[in-house]
């Protein structure tokens, strides 16, 4: 097997070493062809939203709150209302007007955003362009955005829960009341009920049982008024803190800068190359394999049945003086010459003829 | 006509080639191999087979282009070389691919298709060569179904005329992949040698070529144009 790879490499090596060349070249090309971009970047200290009860999800239970936010922003960044709302305002704006316009937008997002965390806390948002006023105004644009939605969905949720314990708190309060009015009516028309606790305490009251369970009802109904109480204040609480900690929940830590002179990525001058080079060797290794696995010719001894007779081994005649300046045939007329053979004639010969 | 008045063609095929060789205008010329080594090469190959009087071999292959016309022309001329004392003919039946008259700058015809047709006797149809016991029998005339006339008695008529005619009767044949009529015409001669070119010949071919030739006597096989593309240095590294 060694010995077929070997030849189908030397007998094919301009084709097969030909990917490994030329890919990288044609990649390296189109790297430096392609403009040096300014790169703007923003590092945002993120903490986990406080209002979000998160017991019950398991899978972002122990995730970092970077990277929390990071896929938010990474989910946003793919909805067209989030990128409209970025773009409005920006230089890029004016492409909203065309249907192509999105398109292009949806491309150059896609190509010049990078978002990823760096750190628990830590997000870092990057734009690039070739123009560095639009890479540092999108990736304002794209942080204030985030900022506003974050801030909008933690005050919506805070009031929904809010409004939910407000719900719970007039449910229990309604029930107490009604317990503490059926114990009352409960005492009037059992007036020995009512001397025994006004004698005697509540102890003492209990042993009667209706008075006793009209008594728990109204202390159930009393816990429940006091938990939902305590609930709303804690969600009141919560919103109140998240809407005056936005600050402490998403602040920007490093203010959105643009680099002072354009630069190719690292990720196009170096990656890029790089993959085509891997690329480039795995085509040729798999054309080197199909012309050795696809080579079903005789090509040694080794190829022949062990019992075939061998009268002759011939090594390639081709004269290469001769081949120059003749057809295929011309072993053939090399080894027929003595006999009278023709031999193609150089062109001095053939004035001389 | 010959000095006796007599037809040189009624004489025989080789009183024939003599009258041809001597109405030729063309001065003898001492040639000698533009390939170095090649002589040698043939010579080693011949030597392995019995050259004697009444020798007749078919060179045979898979396919096309495995070089069955230059072991052909290689054998015969070492031959003829070698042992100026045997008459050696060299016989084209591959009247689909001719090529050993365009090599040999002779006329397509009369040959060999001219012969089996009866438009032509065999001692006209036969070729000098620049070797005095070398001859040849060119395919001939481009015919319709040349699968016909090798199938005929014909043919058998003259290759036992050439091989009571010649020392040694050396017959170019077709692929036998190709035309089946090569196996009959494998089995009006003595020996068969089966040339394989390197990487040329597919494996599978060869066994079934082989198969098709299984009531001649193949004598055995010829490696041809063995080369490898691998640089010597490696192929000791790897012991290849």
């Amino acid at each position: 097997m060694i010995e077929k790879v070997l030849e189908a490499f030397f007998r094919h090596a301009v084709l097969i070493v030909l990917p490994i060349i030329v890919i990288p070249f044609v990649v390296v090309a189109w790297v430096f062809s392609t403009p040096p971009q300014y790169e703007a970047q923003a590092g945002v200290w993120v903490e986990r939203p406080a209002y979000l009860n998160y017991s019950g999800d398991e899978l972002t239970r122990y995730l970092p709150p970077a990277k929390v936010q990071l896929d938010r922003l990474s989910e946003l960044m793919r909805t067209r209302s989030f990128t409209t709302a970025v773009v409005k305002g920006t230089q890029l704006a004016e492409y909203l007007q065309t249907p192509g316009g999105e398109a292009f937008l949806d491309q150059t997002f896609a190509r010049d955003f990078d978002l990823f965390q760096n750190g628990d806390h830590l997000l870092v948002i990057r734009f690039r362009s070739e123009d560095s006023a639009t890479a540092l105004t999108l990736v304002n644009a794209i942080v204030e955005q985030f900022r506003d939605r974050a801030s909008e969905d933690r005050r919506a949720q805070a009031q929904l829960a809010i409004s939910f314990y407000q719900g719970r708190l007039a449910d229990a309060d309604g029930t107490l009341t009604t317990a503490r009015s059926e114990l009352a009516k409960y005492l009037d028309a059992n007036p020995s009920v009512a001397a025994a606790l006004a004698k005697n305490g509540l102890d003492y009251a209990r042993l009667d049982p209706g008075f006793a369970d009209l008594q728990r009802r109204v202390e159930a109904a009393l816990r429940n008024d006091d938990n939902a109480r305590g609930a709303l204040s804690s969600a009141q609480f919560d919103y109140a803190s998240s809407v005056q900690g936005d600050a402490l929940g998403f602040r920007v830590i490093d203010a959105a800068g643009v680099s002072a002179s354009p630069s190719r990525q690292l990720k196009k001058a170096l990656v890029y190359p790089l993959a085509a080079l891997i690329g480039g060797i795995a085509l040729s290794a798999g054309l080197l394999m199909l012309f050795a696995l696809s080579d079903h010719s005789v090509r040694s001894l080794a190829d022949l049945a062990p019992d075939s007779v061998i009268l002759g081994v011939m090594p390639s005649m081709r004269p290469t003086s001769l081949a120059r300046r003749a057809g295929p045939d011309v072993t053939r007329r090399g080894v027929g010459f003595i006999a009278g053979a023709t031999l193609p004639l150089k062109p001095t010969e053939r004035k001389a003829s | 006509m010959s000095d006796a008045g007599t037809p040189s063609v009624a004489r025989g095929p080789l009183a024939a080639i003599a009258d041809l060789r001597a109405r030729s205008d063309r001065q003898p010329q001492k040639r000698s191999w533009p390939i170095p080594g090649a002589d040698e090469l043939f010579r080693s190959l011949y030597t392995g087979f019995e050259v004697g009087s009444g020798t007749s071999l078919a060179v045979c292959s898979a396919v096309n282009g495995e070089g069955k016309s230059t072991m052909c022309t290689g054998l015969a001329v070492a031959i003829a070389q070698d042992l100026p004392d045997r008459r050696v003919v060299i016989v084209e039946t591959d009247l689909w691919r001719p090529v050993l008259a365009k090599d040999f700058g002779l006329p397509p015809a009369p040959g060999l298709s001219d012969c089996l047709l009866d438009r032509q006797p065999l001692a006209t149809t036969l070729r000098a060569t620049e070797l005095d016991n070398l001859s040849l029998l060119v395919a001939g005339s481009m015919v319709p179904s040349p699968q016909r006339l090798l199938r005929s008695a014909r043919m058998a008529d003259v290759m036992h005329t050439l091989r009571n005619t010649y020392d040694v009767v050396i017959v170019d044949t077709a692929a036998v992949m190709v035309h089946s009529e090569v196996a009959l015409i494998a089995r009006m001669v003595e020996e068969v040698v089966f040339v394989v070119r390197t990487g040329v010949t597919p494996a599978r071919e060869l066994d079934a070529a082989l198969g098709r030739l299984r009531e001649a006597n193949v004598k055995g096989i010829v490696l041809n144009d063995v080369r490898s593309s691998v640089p010597r240095v490696l192929r000791r590294l790897a012991r290849l």
